[in-house]
């Protein structure tokens, strides 16, 4: 395996490239909503689980919505009100939205990274 | 209580018009093209446009009302329904009641010739003649209310059943399109629903419907279709997004955010199962035959 992989096709390349990237994305999008529930909930950070279901955390549908929306605007991308009920914990959703290629991209353009 | 007054079952017109009424122009800014402001129909991928006139054409073919003289629409919006069935479908005559003086005044000004409009509770209404077919798209949710019993509820929608068999000619059909508490009921019913958008106003389940319809209509049809009102308020929130700035001038930031927040509950609502959607083609139940009337029958 540790052979094969030291010598990289140029899709190898691409694809582990893209990982890196979703990855990267994924721990953005993962802080921006430990901070976003820390504060909504007066809770230290460190107080904030990634595994923790949004609804153990006692959002309802609507301040669900609220966060969708405001993390959208964050992005810059309209994100879908009902993805935190399909992905209903900080990393499945950003685990979710980072395997989002259009989320990704415009996650790039907007913080230019 | 005298007999007098007809009981108005529901929520009055003050509350149909809080919502109603904000003003045609922010609702034309992000309904379709139609006005058509209920669950649409999806057969494949066709546009909001085209899942609109697929709803309005279901109603239509489940209640009859092809080439009929009359038809009666409770709860007719902008008067889509009224004018397809009229325009296209060849109803003689088509009659929309509403409890909005907006979506009245917009209907008289389109001037369609075989279309009359009334401002105007079901409860109050009194027909110079029966009707062929009815049919009632998204005035349900508002016939009871939230402060109501069961009981009352029930009584409300019975009423409304009766009403419409009084008014059906024989062997007619209703067909009706309501949201329905799915896994939910009233005590989930959302404040800000209550407050800011559907003020008294309550839900049915289905059951309560079936219910309340027994031995008055017998039910021919029913689909439930929730995915495609997540999929109706997709379209409607990404309309409004896109058209904020307008909606903003007409109606002010807060309310635009209000409705964003109602449409993308309304997504969830419907994505998740705590709401259905149901269209129920209903066929008029007839009289039982007395003992007496038993020799005439063919059936003896």
């Amino acid at each position: 395996m540790n052979k094969e992989a030291s010598v990289l096709t140029p899709d190898a390349v691409e694809t582990r490239a893209a990982d890196a990237t979703a990855e990267a994305v994924e721990q953005s999008i993962a802080a921006w909503l430990r901070s976003y529930l820390a504060d909504l909930l007066d809770l230290s950070l460190d107080k904030i689980d990634d595994d923790t279901t949004f609804d153990r955390y006692g959002l309802d549908s609507l301040a669900s919505i609220g966060m969708i929306t405001d993390l959208g605007n964050w992005l810059s991308y309209e994100l879908d009100a009902a993805a935190p009920n399909d992905y209903p914990s900080i990393k499945s959703l950003a685990r979710q939205l980072a395997g989002d290629d259009k989320v990704r991209a415009s996650y790039a353009r907007r913080l230019g990274v | 209580m005298d007999g007098s007054v007809p009981i108005l079952p529901g929520a009055t017109a003050a509350a149909i018009q809080r919502h109603y009424d904000i003003g045609n122009e922010f609702y034309f800014l992000w309904l379709d093209p139609s006005y058509t402001y209920s669950c649409a129909l999806w057969y494949a991928d066709e546009d909001l446009d085209t899942a609109q006139i697929n709803k309005i054409d279901w109603h239509l073919e489940h209640c009859g009302a092809k080439g009929v003289g009359r038809l009666l629409d409770v709860g007719c919006g902008w008067g889509a329904l009224l004018r397809r069935a009229t325009e296209i479908h060849g109803v003689g005559h088509a009659v929309g009641l509403s409890l909005s003086a907006e979506q009245n005044r917009w209907i008289d000004q389109l001037q369609l010739p075989k279309v009359e409009v009334h401002l105007e509770n079901w409860a109050a209404h009194t027909p110079s003649a029966p009707y062929d077919a009815i049919v009632s798209v998204g005035a349900f949710e508002h016939f009871a209310r939230l402060d109501q019993s069961i009981e009352q509820k029930l009584a409300g929608y019975r009423a409304f059943f009766a009403f419409c068999h009084k008014n059906l000619k024989p062997h007619s059909r209703l067909s009706l399109q309501t949201i329905t508490y799915e896994n939910s009921d009233r005590s989930d019913f959302s404040r800000f629903f209550a407050d800011k958008i559907f003020p008294e106003s309550d839900l049915p389940h289905l059951a309560e419907i079936v219910e309340s319809a027994r031995g008055l209509f017998e039910i021919e049809i029913l689909r439930q279709d929730r995915a495609h009102y997540a999929r109706t308020a997709r379209a409607w929130l990404n309309n409004l997004r896109a058209r904020s700035a307008e909606a903003t001038a007409l109606v002010g930031a807060e309310t635009v955010e209000t409705y964003k927040k109602y449409l993308g509950l309304l997504v969830v609502g419907f994505h998740t199962g705590t709401m259905n959607l149901a269209r129920i083609g209903m066929r008029r139940c007839e009289e039982r035959l007395r003992p007496s009337q038993r020799s005439t029958s063919p059936l003896s």
